[in-house]
């Protein structure tokens, strides 16, 4: 009798424990930690085309390992990474977590199934609401967005200072200030007129100045960018006119080279990403400088270029080993370690709840707190018809003929449909 | 050792045979072992160091497929017939053509620089020393290569790869780099077009390096260059620290020699480390695989303790096998002994209970010895009879001893007086005694039928003189029976018997008839008859399984009656012949009837 009482007593135990088990995961789906007979270690390959995360990705990398112990992390990271990305996607043989950018190549990979969907996870709610609504795909998320890159002027603090030069207000005033510089004996800009696709990058900082910009892309995304004629041939004055005050021989300069001189102090001004501000404290710790957006014509900025998402983790929904793909998102999309990555890459972090002080970025901070900025233009269009930009921006550089570039822009929007 | 020895030769049989047991396999056992060690120990010295050999080529034969792999992927875009052109043409770098070209090398250098791993980035510098590079993107980073090229310039065609070094990549991160320079031909006219600087990145090398060892479940790899100690494994079991690199530098250096497989011994912190080293020409790296002394040993030891432990159980059953075999064996014999011990100290005789399963040597032992046993028992009752009795008649013939010549002479002078007195009685009986006394004196052994019948008479004068009208005689006996020959005194005893046992206990007159008669051709009987009380038919067959003895010897002491009537079935025995001898049986109506069985012995006189 008393050992039906037991039996009947554990069985309501059992059913007390499974239901409310039951209700706890209907909250959120947690990742299970996988079960492994033994000390059999899971191998996950995570595919890094940010070389220069590594550093920071190995110390996270090692944090996971400690903490997961029966998880490896083989950390892949090769020059020129993204291209081997793509061939790894073409070969159908795509790592098990990748760093994506959310940009039509990856809607494009989405689409084909290649990525695993990730709306169900507890960690995609650590995501910036806004930020996760913009990449969505049917109400679905297949990126989990962490970092936002920027891009703006770079400005020696301290070659500001000594000419007396305050932050321009308005694009003459950036002119001018390029011009006292230059009376100064120093050289204003730099510009990486060898690499074509960096020299774009340069070029892309300036497109939200541009009037009228949201309709300009909506219109390219359609083909037809030929009413947006005068702000183009606008924005290419602007630009052909900062350029003016570039160096000498920038066909020659690579993306480091102008980075490396910068932060030496050669050049007062580089118009480049945030991406780049731990590199160049790590070439010259001793340099004072920070960041500025690219004014309009006649005010100051309204938005500046954004990607939300620089750095993105996405999961392949082909991985036979999903739930140590998973943790280790859960595990780098964690507060402190977000704060860790975002103090050491130089980037804002998309994760809620996250603060990172960056001097350099403040300006840039405020606008991006303030949800005043625009997402790169290049996440909107093909690579091959960033690549065919690539290499007219890159033309215009080495020949001056706007014109020429203006009509070859339409023709390539056109073409891309 | 002496006293061992002597303690030894006292020690009892099991102990004895179970010491000697366990010598006999443990000294085999514990010799085998120390040469086995001995031996498994210069083995796996031997094999480990040849095994060690091997892995070493095979990893140097790593490097060099890793580097002509590289080699040949990284430079197989380069021999394109347009970079060619673009590399041998002087640039003007304000062309849209220079453009183009750059685009076209910097694809190239891409798509190439992805083809292995090891692969960091390429530069190509052309014979008007323009520069293409997806690695070294800033001139600060260029001023390694003109080394380079000045290298590969002497190597004569072949490549040059420099020492592991820290440098730039993008101008950025520092790195572990390795170079390897070559000149680049153009593929149709074999002219010199440029060279090719391929950077390679040396930690994917080190990796390389770690995945072959946990493939091989290797450890004890370092690799050194020049004077660097460039790679030792994680898995190792010494880590060499600075000071401790440069002293392994020195010892390898110190004792290298260039060709071949290169055997090292040195002492390093208590340690004799023998290592095996092979280098790369190409890369110049010295492949070394080290093995500790402490590890080679634990690898003896871990190899020998099976065999140890086996043989240790099987010593351990051989000891408890032998301890029973011996305890099965010495059992019977400390019994044997025991039964012995009894014998010698008691005079017991005891009979050993044997192990019926077994009829091996120590039971036919056993059973010789109970046979032994019995029989001593019975021959020492029978030997103390044969004492006995002899004692017995020995008085009794000591109490006979007295001159017959006395008493005959004496008898003849009481015979004279008798007559002389004129008493008859006397007179006769003495007559009568004094010719017994003749008779018994003189004469032969062997006498007639009549000289015996003639002695009875005399005995009987004297004995009717003893119980006057008591007995009758008679002998009915012709002329030829009495010449028959016989012992001397056969006769006497047996009247004696028939008067003293038949006639004497009956009241009134009793008779006693001696008759002859031959038997047959060979033998006779002589009856001697009377009527007395005679004998029970079980005295009878008691008196007949007496006289089934051998000798009057075997004769117990219960026995000694009626001795003269034995002691004459004995003697006829003795002196004719088993088949001869004294029959006895009841005679009707009252009496005893004794009959004796006689060879006619005429040739015999």
């Amino acid at each position: 009798m008393k050992d039906d009482m037991e039996v009947l007593m554990k069985s309501i135990y059992r059913i007390v424990v499974f239901f409310a088990a039951f209700f706890m995961i209907g909250c959120g789906r947690e990742v299970e930690v996988p079960q492994n007979s033994g000390s059999e270690v899971v191998e996950i390959e995570f595919f890094n085309s940010k070389k220069e995360t590594q550093e920071i990705m190995n110390y996270l990398i090692g944090e996971f390992e400690q903490e997961y112990p029966n998880i490896r992390v083989n950390h892949n990271t090769s020059v020129g990474g993204y291209q081997t990305l793509l061939s790894r996607f073409a070969s159908n043989n795509v790592p098990d977590v990748f760093i994506q950018w959310p940009n039509a190549t990856w809607r494009k990979q989405v689409e084909e199934g290649f990525v695993l969907e990730l709306t169900e996870y507890e960690f995609m709610n650590r995501v910036d609401p806004k930020v996760r609504q913009e990449y969505q795909i049917n109400g679905n998320d297949y990126i989990l967005p962490l970092t936002y890159s920027t891009s703006g002027v770079y400005y020696n603090v301290d070659i500001y200072e000594e000419l007396g030069l305050t932050i321009p207000q308005d694009f003459d005033a950036l002119i001018n200030n390029a011009e006292m510089i230059e009376r100064a004996g120093i050289r204003p800009f730099l510009f990486m007129g060898k690499e074509h696709l960096s020299l774009q990058q340069q070029w892309y900082a300036l497109l939200p100045s541009m009037d009228n910009y949201d309709a300009f892309i909506e219109a390219s995304i359609a083909g037809n960018i030929s009413n947006y004629k005068k702000e183009l041939i606008e924005l290419t004055q602007q630009f052909s006119q900062l350029v003016s005050y570039g160096q000498e021989n920038m066909m020659q300069t690579t993306n480091d080279q102008a980075v490396y001189d910068f932060a030496q102090g050669k050049s007062a001004m580089l118009i480049m990403g945030s991406w780049k501000i731990p590199w160049i404290k790590q070439i010259n710790p001793d340099i004072n400088f920070a960041m500025f957006p690219i004014p309009k014509q006649n005010e100051v900025a309204e938005y500046v270029p954004a990607f939300a998402g620089d750095f993105s983790l996405c999961v392949s929904s082909r991985t036979q080993k999903k739930e140590a793909a998973l943790l280790f998102l859960e595990f780098i999309s964690r507060a402190e370690n977000m704060e860790y990555f975002c103090l050491n890459d130089g980037s804002v972090p998309v994760i809620t709840g996250v603060d990172v002080y960056i001097p350099e970025l403040s300006l840039h901070k405020k606008y991006l707190r303030e949800g005043k900025y625009r997402t790169n233009a290049d996440a909107n269009w093909s690579s091959q018809t960033n690549e065919r930009l690539a290499e007219e921006i890159q033309l215009l550089l080495l020949t001056k003929d706007q014109d020429r570039f203006i009509e070859a822009m339409i023709q390539i929007f056109e073409e891309s449909q | 050792m002496f006293k061992y020895i002597k303690k030894h030769k006292m020690m009892k049989l099991q102990k004895r045979t179970l010491t000697i047991y366990i010598l006999v396999i443990s000294l085999p056992f514990f010799i085998s072992f120390a040469i086995l060690t001995y031996r498994t120990n210069q083995t796996i010295k031997n094999n480990n160091l040849d095994y060690m050999g091997q892995l070493c080529e095979q990893i140097n034969q790593n490097i060099d497929q890793t580097m002509s792999t590289i080699e040949r992927l990284a430079g197989i875009n380069f021999s394109d017939q347009r970079i060619q052109e673009i590399l041998t043409e002087a640039q003007d770098y304000s062309t849209a053509e220079y453009l183009e070209n750059y685009r076209r090398i910097d694809s190239v250098l891409r798509y190439s620089t992805q083809i292995s791993p090891h692969v960091l980035g390429i530069t190509l510098v052309s014979l008007h020393g323009d520069t293409y590079s997806n690695i070294r993107t800033i001139e600060e980073n260029l001023t390694d290569l003109d080394t380079f090229l000045q290298r590969v310039q002497d190597k004569n065609g072949e490549s040059y790869i420099s020492n592991v070094y820290t440098g730039f990549v993008n101008g950025k991160q520092e790195e572990e780099l390795m170079t390897l320079t070559r000149v680049l031909l153009n593929p149709n006219d074999y002219r010199k077009s440029g060279y090719i600087c391929i950077d390679l990145d040396y930690k994917t090398i080190q990796d390389n390096f770690d995945k072959t060892l946990e493939e091989e479940r290797l450890q004890n790899l370092v690799i050194l260059q020049g004077n660097q100690m460039i790679y030792q494994s994680g898995l190792n079991e010494i880590y060499f620290d600075q000071a401790g690199s440069d002293y392994m530098v020195q010892k390898i250096n110190a004792q290298w020699d260039d060709s071949g497989i290169n055997h090292i011994e040195f002492e390093y912190e208590n340690n004799l480390i023998s290592l095996v080293g092979i280098e790369n020409i190409a890369t110049g790296f010295k492949v070394i695989l080290f093995l500790p002394s402490y590890s080679m040993q634990s690898n003896v030891v871990d190899n020998l303790e099976f065999v140890m432990w086996t043989l240790v159980v099987i010593l351990l059953v051989t000891i408890l096998t032998g301890y029973f075999l011996s305890a099965n064996l010495t059992k019977p014999i400390n019994q044997l002994h025991q039964a012995m011990k009894r014998l010698e100290k008691d005079g017991e005789f005891s009979i050993i209970e044997k192990n019926v399963k077994n009829e091996d040597e120590i039971n036919m032992l056993i059973d010789s010895f109970n046979s032994m046993s019995v029989q001593l028992e019975e021959s020492i009752k029978k030997e103390y009879r044969i004492l006995e009795n002899n004692k017995r008649i020995e008085i009794k013939m000591l109490q006979f001893q007295i001159n017959p010549h006395f008493l005959y002479n004496t008898l003849n002078m009481i015979s004279s007086i008798a007559s002389l007195y004129d008493v008859s009685e006397i007179s006769e009986a003495t007559t009568a005694l004094s010719d017994m006394f003749r008779y018994n004196v003189k004469g032969k052994n062997i006498v007639t039928l009549k000289d015996e019948l003639d002695q009875i008479e005399n005995y009987l004068c004297i004995q009717r003189l003893r119980f006057p009208n008591r007995i009758n005689y008679s002998f009915a006996i012709d002329e030829q029976m009495q010449q028959r020959r016989i012992l001397k005194f056969l006769l006497q005893p047996l009247v004696e018997n028939a008067i003293y046992h038949g006639i004497e206990p009956r009241s009134g007159k009793g008779s006693i008839s001696i008759s002859a008669y031959d038997l047959n051709d060979t033998d006779f009987i002589v009856v001697i008859e009377d009527d007395g009380i005679g004998m029970s038919q079980e005295q009878i067959e008691q008196m007949h399984q007496e006289l089934a003895y051998e000798t009057i010897h075997d004769i117990v002491d219960d026995d000694l009656n009626r001795l003269g009537v034995k002691n004459v079935h004995y003697r006829i025995k003795k002196y004719y012949g088993k088949q001869y001898g004294l029959s006895m049986k009841t005679r009707q109506p009252g009496g005893l009837i004794v009959e004796l069985r006689l060879p006619r012995l005429i040739e015999k006189e």
